[in-house]
């Protein structure tokens, strides 16, 4: 069989088979040294190619459990306290600290929306931080939900807008400022795109991410209009002592290298009712929260009776995130003087 | 070609491939390629950054900075009548009509505190009045009390309330900020879940000099995609990944010299 001409058409092309390494009385010593060599020069490739893993670090696989975990959804809530234990001793093991790990479920009658009034933003940037802070983003390399734009007035361009405006004071006279973090969509690409599942949106709105189940494949920050999506490329680092303990499984948890997250509208605030923590901070209440189904909350009111401006209205994504206007903005040319 | 094939050159180049591997292995296991960190180190974010309380905080109780203490406004504007209007400059017999607190306030030479010297007023001389076309100090104050504020009718708004007074000219935000859409609020979105702190007009904006202080902005992105220019080895190559920085003053110049054109 071996011999077969038709199987070995040219004697050359078979090394194994060539005379010079098999003949009648077995191994010749030419023959023994160049197949040790090769498999010796196979192995080592190997070895090196398999080289990157002495620098794994600890916690850089997942744990049995994390890797055997199911789908959120089809977790039950016994499998949701053993997953939540878990997350509790990997967060004190990675921070050393208590971390109250909690899964509040979307509230019924709830419809989350959020409103921004362009005419008071002043572009202070205190709810980046103020939100780095609450939801425990990486602070290096740094992840932030939440990008202000400085626009020119008079324009909706975002292609002539800044992100990375440092005068000495704001609101500078001549610009206006946007921010811009996941506006929550109706229709949202992201999850449409997920070839996993890892995230989707849940009843009361808000998209949200599995990070354990989430493959990092960044479809999701593609397909975003709003580039609302933000990828761990490496480790996140958080100081332990700035580490917010009162984590949601959904939402602020402690994220590993490779995952995508978001904002979450702070689920683990506002689904207990408490609001987001960058409308807490903001220091000229531009921001406005509350449940649109509610014909009395802020946000309903806005919605019906001030003049509102959906962000890339045309790319059909129907955002839950709006920003409206005052009938008359701040006047940021008037130097603030001294007195009381 | 098959039969062309000369079988001893493929024979003699195995062992080179091998030892080819091998040389790549070994090389590969030693890391010859040093490893760059890209990751910067992270912003110093100013603690005021996270800060939640109001730009003001205005005080609880109608009082003025008087020597070295609060007291109560009422305490020396204890006057039945309004003072000597505006227009005019107080006389010689407004002065003495004008009925002056019996405890005295705190004074070197323990005199009795006046209001007025000959030419200009002692005291508020820290209010620097900046509130548009309102001019005059009784717009808000009321005449006779104080302690309180004035309505359209001349009735006393308490201290606690002004958003009563500054709606009086500014109907709209006052109608928004009834409604929830002006002004800052706190606490819980949901009143039946937590309390719900909405601050007051003077929260934010100075009775004197109302537009919202310009702040200093907190540090900007320093993200893997938005970060600043490289300025490291990778300076020279075009990076996607490294956006421009510093345009503000770029995009500031190029509007300044569109207005001149």
């Amino acid at each position: 069989m071996a011999d077969d001409p038709s199987r070995f058409p040219s004697e050359g092309q078979s090394w194994g088979k060539s005379p010079t390494c098999h003949s009648d009385s077995g191994w010749t010593r030419r023959g023994f040294l160049t197949a040790g060599f090769g498999a010796l020069a196979g192995a080592s490739a190997v070895a090196a190619a398999l080289s990157p893993l002495r620098h794994l670090a600890e916690g850089d696989l997942p744990s049995w459990q994390e890797f055997f975990q199911k789908h959120y959804k089809e977790m039950t809530a016994e499998d949701k306290e053993q997953v939540f234990a878990r997350i509790r001793q990997e967060v004190e093991k990675r921070f050393g600290v208590q971390a109250d790990v909690s899964d509040p479920p979307p509230l019924t009658g709830v419809e989350f929306v959020y409103g921004l009034n362009l005419s008071r933003c002043i572009g202070c940037r205190r709810c980046v931080h103020a939100c780095v802070k609450e939801n425990n983003q990486s602070r290096a390399p740094e992840i932030q939900y939440i990008r202000v734009l400085e626009m020119e007035k008079g324009s909706i361009d975002v292609e002539t807008s800044e992100h990375h405006f440092e005068p000495a004071s704001v609101p500078h006279p001549d610009k206006y400022y946007m921010p811009v973090q996941c506006h929550q969509c109706s229709k949202p690409p992201c999850v449409k795109v997920c070839p996993v599942e890892a995230t989707w949106q849940e009843p009361d709105g808000i998209t949200v991410i599995d990070y354990d189940w989430c493959i990092g494949c960044r479809y999701c920050e593609a397909a975003c209009p709003y580039w609302a999506r933000r990828f761990n490329f490496a480790e996140p680092q958080v100081p332990e002592e700035q580490l917010n303990p009162h984590v949601g499984y959904l939402s602020n948890r402690p994220r590993r290298k490779g995952v995508m997250e978001k904002c979450t509208f702070c689920l683990h605030r506002t689904r207990v009712g408490r609001l987001p923590a960058c409308l807490e901070v903001c220091p000229t209440g531009s921001r406005k929260f509350g449940n649109v189904l509610d014909p009395n909350s802020d946000v309903a009111y806005i919605l019906k009776h001030k003049r509102v401006y959906v962000f890339k209205e045309d790319v059909g994504t129907v955002p839950r995130f709006f920003y409206f206007f005052d009938e008359r903005g701040s006047r940021y040319r008037e130097e603030v003087g001294g007195g009381v | 070609m098959r039969q062309n094939f000369d079988p001893s050159a493929r024979k003699s180049s195995a062992p080179w491939v091998s030892g080819a591997l091998l040389v790549l292995a070994l090389a590969l296991a030693f890391g010859p390629v040093r490893y760059e960190n890209i990751v910067s180190e992270p912003t110093e974010v100013p603690a005021g950054a996270t800060d939640t309380s109001t730009v003001w905080q205005p005080r609880p109780k109608p009082e003025a900075l008087v020597g070295l203490d609060y007291h109560r406004c009422s305490l020396c504007h204890d006057s039945k009548r309004p003072p000597p209007s505006a227009a005019g400059k107080p006389t010689a017999e407004a002065s003495k009509t004008a009925q002056f607190p019996e405890i005295l306030l705190w004074h070197p030479k323990g005199r009795h505190v006046t209001c007025h010297d000959e030419e200009k007023p002692t005291k508020h001389a820290e209010v620097a009045l900046e509130h548009g076309m309102n001019t005059n100090c009784f717009n808000c104050h009321h005449p006779t009390n104080r302690d309180a504020f004035v309505d359209e009718f001349g009735r006393e708004i308490p201290w606690d309330q002004p958003q009563l007074m500054c709606g009086k000219c500014h109907g709209l935000v006052y109608r928004d900020w009834q409604h929830g859409a002006h002004g800052r609020v706190n606490g819980y979105w949901d009143q039946t879940a937590g309390a719900q702190t909405r601050v007051k007009c003077i929260a934010c904006h100075r009775p004197h000099h109302p537009p919202f202080p310009p702040m200093e902005p907190a540090p900007g992105p320093n993200t893997l995609r938005t970060g600043p220019e490289d300025h490291g080895v990778h300076a020279k190559e075009h990076n996607p990944l490294r956006l421009r920085v510093g345009s503000t003053s770029e995009r500031t110049d190029s509007t300044s010299e569109k207005e001149k054109h």
